[in-house]
């Protein structure tokens, strides 16, 4: 049984592979801005021990003033050394994570209920939209879930073996998810506290004290680092990402004229209201994983629509399934939005990875509840997840890709790659930093350029204000054609909404163009008419 | 506790600020007593009307003599900005046989549209918008109490599904018409959730909830 059990697994790990594998590079179509920017910071600790700012061997990544957590940067440096610069040198880390929570919910069910339920959780996550979406682009939240999983299994099997061993792996795992993503920060010691005192009668003080002290070790670097930068600069992570500082609210606080009381009702509640948006239907079932920028028949939740009659079974059963386990994973799937409620924006993030596992291991179990009870009804179940997955592959492979371009900054790379063949006969690179259909979005194109080989991670340590961001040639900015003094043998890249126009006309051509992934144009390219002699 | 429940539900009212034309109300009422007394015997009666008398409420459906005319454009299924982007994909899909778009990128996709309208209305967030936070944990209590009384607890949950699908169908949701003829389930939920040991002990936190509920209108 335990043969067929690994076997079974194999099989779903592997299809699970080729879901997150396939066309990594081109879907979704370009590197994003956070992914460039772990993308840069590994390979610039690769090669000089500096980030992009020029921090030695950071603890945060200052990246785009919000101080990422730094275990996906440095994790990434063998793949990266192996892959090289491109999609696949960021990407698969996320890919390898989102594998390994495979494996794990799979142990993990098969720990609190049985080998079905193992298998069933294991199949559920594998074809689980969100994880799907998540795990083929490198959020460090992806791998900060993986951690927490894989730490979970561990106090299961603290509790059920009581071995020293486990309280230290336990105490590892999810000490590293706290370097791996900013909601771990909040998420664990919550989790520490409810967990201790559930497992007070069945793990001795001794073990926890093990487990305790080995997470504390962990992170105390981590923590030391973040509190550091909470009280020294206000763009720090928690500073920045709190609900009370979201859009709009500081508006509300200082200018509306709603009394006092109402006021920090509104501030307070805020939250709460958060919180149970992370157990609505439709974000669940229905729109909430925002494949496209405006609603679409097609759009999916964070779990296929053919499951929800197995969460409910699961809900209603979780007693009698998961029998002495059932309090510790309602308790999970309760905790785990708690700290992406914090955030603003909270709910349509990835922020809440983490809540995957729960929801997906009592569905497994209201899957094998029904199976046994109504097995004909279980299998029309499995054949309804299979159809949707099927509507969601379309939606994910084929159309997600086509409609994302601005998501991810598309056409930088493209451009890259349109002059690199003649770079040596520039003197002068200059890069619009707006893009979009109407130019509506800044972008980091240095960090582009830097990734695919423009310039040098040492030339990048270089970088000053020179009209613009000036590293080595190239100059990075928002051109204003009436104002551009004229340089010989100079290139343009900017963005389709401004065209050349004034003086500089005559002394410029039009040499190519990149669309964007919707075919729209998105950048064009001019070079001087000096090259041509 | 008709009282308490009625003190609630008049507050929730007037945040909702909505009264519904009275003909509504006694057509309601009329369907409310002939599902109550004979069940779901009357549901191939009760509840088609209740769906179309909603849509109705909702500005999406009226009878003109003897014609019937939809709101087309404001319905989920109807949309035709649906049918385009549903149009894109089959032009799109090329990866897909020719057959196989021709039946999959068909109209009936909006069903999904639908159905996540449905959810949105169905959600805790809605709920605790439409009753407040003490109206919301009355209702859960009304539920949890008449789990004694199953047919009675299905026959009030198959009128607000009722009613939840069919105020489902908008586009853009008007909160305070989407509920309105789902008002007297609702209510006897709340009386239910009065009638629990939970209200009875802890009634002086509801009284508070009741309070915040209030302020933030």
């Amino acid at each position: 049984m335990k043969k067929l059990f690994w076997l079974i697994l194999m099989v779903i790990v592997i299809f699970s592979a080729y879901l997150r594998l396939v066309d990594l590079d081109k879907n979704p179509p370009h590197l994003g801005n956070d992914e460039i920017s772990i993308a840069y910071d590994s390979y610039s600790i690769r090669m000089i021990g500096k980030d992009e700012h020029g921090h030695s061997w950071p603890l945060s990544f200052q990246s785009h003033n919000d101080y990422k957590a730094p275990l996906y940067a440095y994790l990434n440096i063998p793949i990266n050394y192996i892959l090289g610069n491109n999609e696949y040198g960021v990407r698969v880390l996320s890919v390898l994570a989102s594998l390994v929570s495979i494996v794990f919910i799979a142990l993990l069910g098969k720990e609190m209920g049985n080998l079905g339920i193992g298998i069933v959780a294991a199949f559920l996550l594998g074809l689980n939209p969100k994880n799907i979406f998540a795990s083929r682009i490198s959020f460090e939240s992806n791998l900060a879930a993986m951690f927490v999983l894989v730490g979970f299994w561990c106090l299961v099997k603290l509790w059920k073996e009581k071995r020293n061993i486990y309280g230290v792996l336990l105490g590892l795992f999810w000490g590293l998810s706290v370097w791996a993503y900013h909601t771990e920060r909040g998420l664990i010691p919550i989790m520490v506290i409810v967990f201790s005192l559930l497992s007070r009668k069945n793990i001795s003080i001794r073990k926890l004290v093990v487990f305790w002290t080995t997470l504390l070790v962990v992170v105390l670097p981590i923590f030391y680092d973040f509190i550091n930068l909470t009280l020294t600069n206000s763009n720090g992570r928690a500073n920045t990402q709190i609900w009370f500082k979201g859009p709009g609210s500081e508006d509300f606080y200082n200018n509306s004229n709603v009394g006092l009381v109402k006021k920090i009702l509104v501030l307070v509640l805020g939250p709460i209201h958060n919180y149970l948006a992370h157990f609505s239907f439709d974000n669940n079932f229905t729109s909430g994983t925002n494949l496209f920028n405006q609603r679409e028949p097609l759009d999916v939740g964070w779990f296929l629509l053919a499951t929800l009659p197995i969460l409910i079974v699961g809900l209603v059963n979780v007693k009698n399934i998961f029998g002495k386990w059932w309090k510790g994973l309602i308790v999970f799937w309760l905790v785990c939005p708690v700290i992406p409620a914090l955030t603003f924006g909270g709910v349509a993030s990835v922020r809440n990875l983490v809540f995957l596992f729960p929801t997906i291991l009592i569905m497994a179990g209201g899957w094998w509840n029904l199976y046994k009870k109504y097995g004909m009804v279980a299998k029309v179940i499995v054949f309804l997840i299979l159809i949707n997955f099927i509507v969601f592959s379309r939606a994910y492979y084929v159309f997600y890709p086509i409609t994302s371009g601005n998501n991810f900054q598309y056409g930088y790379k493209q451009a890259w790659e349109f002059i690199k063949p003649n770079i040596d006969k520039y003197e002068r690179v200059v890069v619009e930093d707006r893009f979009g259909e109407f130019g509506q979005f800044t972008g980091v194109p240095h960090l582009y350029f830097g990734y695919f080989g423009a310039f040098t991670s040492e030339e990048m340590q270089l970088r000053h204000d020179g009209g613009g961001l000036a590293i080595g040639k190239y100059r990075f900015k928002y051109v204003d054609w009436n104002k551009e003094v004229y340089f010989p043998k100079t290139v343009y890249i900017v963005s389709a909404i401004n065209p050349i126009v004034g003086h500089l006309r005559d002394k410029f051509k039009e040499v190519g163009m990149i669309r964007n992934t919707d075919f729209k144009q998105q950048f064009l390219i001019y070079e001087t008419k000096d090259l041509d002699n | 506790m008709i009282v308490v429940s009625g003190i609630i539900l008049g507050v929730f009212w007037w945040r909702v600020g909505y009264v519904p034309e009275i003909q509504w109300i006694f057509l309601c009422l009329l369907l409310w007593v002939i599902w109550m007394k004979w069940g779901f015997k009357t549901a191939i009666l009760v509840l088609p009307i209740l769906f179309f008398l909603n849509l109705q409420v909702n500005s999406l459906f009226g009878i003109d003599g003897w014609k019937m005319n939809f709101n087309l454009e404001k319905i989920n299924l109807t949309n035709p900005a649906y049918f385009k982007i549903i149009d894109r994909y089959r032009y799109d899909d090329v990866g897909m046989p020719y057959r196989l778009r021709m039946v999959f990128y068909q109209n009936w996709q909006t069903v999904f549209l639908w159905i996540d309208s449905t959810f949105k209305i169905l959600s805790i967030g809605h709920w605790v918008r439409l009753l407040g936070f003490s109206g919301f944990g009355l209702l859960i209590l009304g539920i949890k109490n008449l789990l004694n009384d199953k047919k009675r607890l299905w026959l009030y949950l198959v009128w607000i599904l009722t009613v939840a699908f069919s105020s489902g169908m908008v586009i853009l949701l008007d909160t305070k018409k989407a509920w309105t003829l789902a008002t007297i389930p609702i209510v006897l939920l709340i009386s239910e959730g009065v009638k629990n040991d939970r209200f009875k002990k802890y009634g002086w936190v509801f009284l508070l909830v009741f309070i915040v509920d209030v302020i933030l209108k």
